[in-house]
């Protein structure tokens, strides 16, 4: 008898413990009699990939589909570095097949139009209907309007699919002395740093290959909104003769023909034009009545579990939400995980944790050696009832460097695979 | 609220035996172990299990310690030059972990998220990794 007692590792205490799955100490679903819960996530991306994901590594007690309108999802993270010939899109490219095949999680192909949250079930575009315990939406964001803004003309390559490719085969067809333009809307917007790293990369490709011209930056904003030290040397000493950075410069009209932008300050004239529109939650979003914070624009949410403050059993994690975090791949994927905790609690009769943390952390190439980067973390703060920048969390690396560069690199493709595999 | 995480921390290392004893009522229905049968365990496996009760009285741990994948790959397993940090022992990790955090080189992007947790936070996050599976996710 003893023996048999005494031969019990400390593998087996975990897994009787149920931490041998790293499950620590949150209850097994109980759901007795009934049919095994189902969490569905729609989309795919930095957000919806994690949380699908992230559900099934936590508890084999559950149901999780991921609704992806694309078949295979197009990273925007590391993306502008197609514009210097540093990565391909191929590089970039990501399936969903580790999520079924070590995690379970079932695909479905599909848009999901309409969300009948009284009797918790999704429709489809093609009408097919999906009922869920639980449902989270990750569906990313959607543009605003820009007067005479045609974008098959005039790209924005701010979303994950190949618009990117195009946006390469325009700047190269930049001649010498030739311009190009790019226009940052007013925060909050997808990824702070991400206008400006293209803005550098495009320089890069310009300086490195003795176009002269100019490279114009049009901001909304009234200056560089974040790393403003790296962003503001590379535009005043590395690509001096090259970046025109222009702040509190809004986009009001654009001659999508002629390539002219029309801002509250001067009219400005470019070979192409890269017209990032203001942005705010993704369709579904908004046309499901969830865009209910102050501006109406995202998704208000409570920070512990992401549920909406409008309608229950709905989550919104990732750009689509309000919380006021930064819009941006690396904590959609911290958010996710923050739901799916939360979910599975929630699901087992429990509360979510109190005491959340977030974490932003982000790579940005400056040339086609060298990167800086910038990171902050945030935690729950109970009497605002809001995620808080933990003081001295936030930072940037000093300058670019060479070191930088190879470790951005390593950093995305760690998130990469934390989220797709 | 980082007051609440370190005298709930301490506080439950005091009482380390009873949240012990706590825990094994609540699984007895499932799994008939007495707490005494405890007693039987090598003295190794007894300071684990004390070690994983941390952890599990802290039941936040599970969300906060997985903020380290995003770059450290899931569990800890890291696919790239960016440390594993699966298969350490929890002293390793909260030692690496505390160096980082007093180490102020200005390059360096995990002094800035080492500095964000209290060294009790950084304790059970060491200790849930500590307890993770030790064979790779895939
Ligand atoms: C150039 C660029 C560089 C960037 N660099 C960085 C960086 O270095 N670091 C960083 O952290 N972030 C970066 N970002 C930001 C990052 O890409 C986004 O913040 C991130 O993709 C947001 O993730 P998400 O899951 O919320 O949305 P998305 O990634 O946009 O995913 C949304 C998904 O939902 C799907 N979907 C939408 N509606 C539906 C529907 N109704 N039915 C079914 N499916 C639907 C879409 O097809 C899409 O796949 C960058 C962005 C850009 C544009």
């Amino acid at each position: 008898m003893s023996n048999k007692k005494q031969g019990l590792s400390r593998r087996h205490f975990l897994q009787l413990m149920g931490l041998g799955a790293g499950i620590a100490a949150v209850p097994i679903i109980t759901k007795a009699a009934q049919s095994r819960p189902h969490i569905i996530v729609v989309g795919g991306g930095f957000a919806g990939a994690t949380a699908a994901k992230y559900l099934r590594h936590w508890s084999k007690d559950v149901d999780v589909t991921l609704i992806e309108a694309n078949a295979s999802y197009q990273s925007p993270i590391l993306s502008n570095l197609i514009l210097n010939g540093q990565r391909s899109l191929k590089q970039l490219n990501f399936s969903y097949d580790k999520l079924v095949k070590n995690y379970g999680v079932k695909i479905v192909q599909g848009n999901v139009k309409k969300i009948h949250s009284g009797k918790k079930f999704v429709e489809l575009e093609e009408g097919k209907k999906l009922s869920y315990d639980r449902l989270i939406l990750a569906p990313g964001i959607q543009f605003m309007d820009i007067k005479g803004l045609d974008r098959k003309k005039v790209l924005h390559a701010w979303l994950p699919n190949n618009e990117i490719l195009q946006l390469k085969k325009q700047v190269l067809s930049i001649k010498k002395e030739g311009v190009f333009l790019i226009s940052i809307p007013k925060k909050p917007y997808r990824c702070p740093p991400g206008p400006y790293e293209r803005a550098c990369v495009v320089a890069d490709y310009f300086k490195r290959n003795k176009l002269g011209g100019k490279v114009i930056v049009l901001d909304a904003n009234a200056k560089v909104t974040v790393n403003a030290n790296n962003f503001m040397r590379a535009f005043y000493e590395t690509y001096k003769d090259i970046v025109e950075y222009i702040p509190q410069a809004s986009v009001e009209e654009v001659d999508s023909d002629k390539g002219v932008v029309v801002t509250d300050v001067e009219d400005y004239r470019a070979d192409v034009l890269n017209i990032i529109p203001p942005h705010q939650a993704g369709a579904l979003i908004h046309d499901n009545g969830l865009a209910n914070d102050k501006s109406k624009r995202w998704a208000a949410v409570d920070p512990l579990s992401y549920e909406s403050t409008e309608t229950p059993y709905i989550h919104i994690i990732g750009d689509s939400q309000g919380t006021g975090q930064p819009k941006a791949g690396h904590i959609a994927n911290s958010e996710a995980k923050i739901c799916a905790d939360a979910v599975l609690r929630l699901l087992s009769g429990n509360s979510p944790y109190y005491f959340p943390r977030t974490n932003s952390a982000c790579y940005t190439p400056i040339t086609n050696k060298t990167a800086t980067w910038i990171t902050s973390t945030y935690a729950y703060d109970l009497t605002s009832n809001k995620m808080k920048l933990i003081k001295g969390s936030n930072g940037t690396s000093k300058k670019p460097t060479e070191a930088n560069y190879q470790r951005m690199y390593d950093w995305a493709n760690s998130l990469f695979g934390d989220t797709f595999s | 609220m980082k007051n609440i995480i370190e005298s709930s921390f301490f506080g439950v290392k005091k009482q380390l035996l009873f949240v012990l004893f706590l825990s094994f009522c609540a699984i007895e229905g499932q799994f008939p172990i007495a707490n005494a049968q405890i007693q039987l365990l090598p003295l190794a496996s007894r300071t684990d299990l004390l070690r994983t009760n941390i952890a599990l009285s802290l039941n936040g741990v599970r969300s906060v310690a997985s903020q380290c994948f995003q770059c450290h790959g899931t569990n800890g397993h890291s696919k790239t030059g960016i440390p594993t940090l699966n298969g350490l022992s929890d002293e390793t990790l909260i030692q690496l972990i505390s160096a980082r955090k007093t180490n102020n080189d200005a390059d360096d992007l995990m002094h800035k998220q080492a500095g964000a947790y209290t060294n009790a936070e950084i304790a059970v996050i060491a200790s849930y990794i500590s307890s993770l599976p030790k064979e790779a996710s895939e």
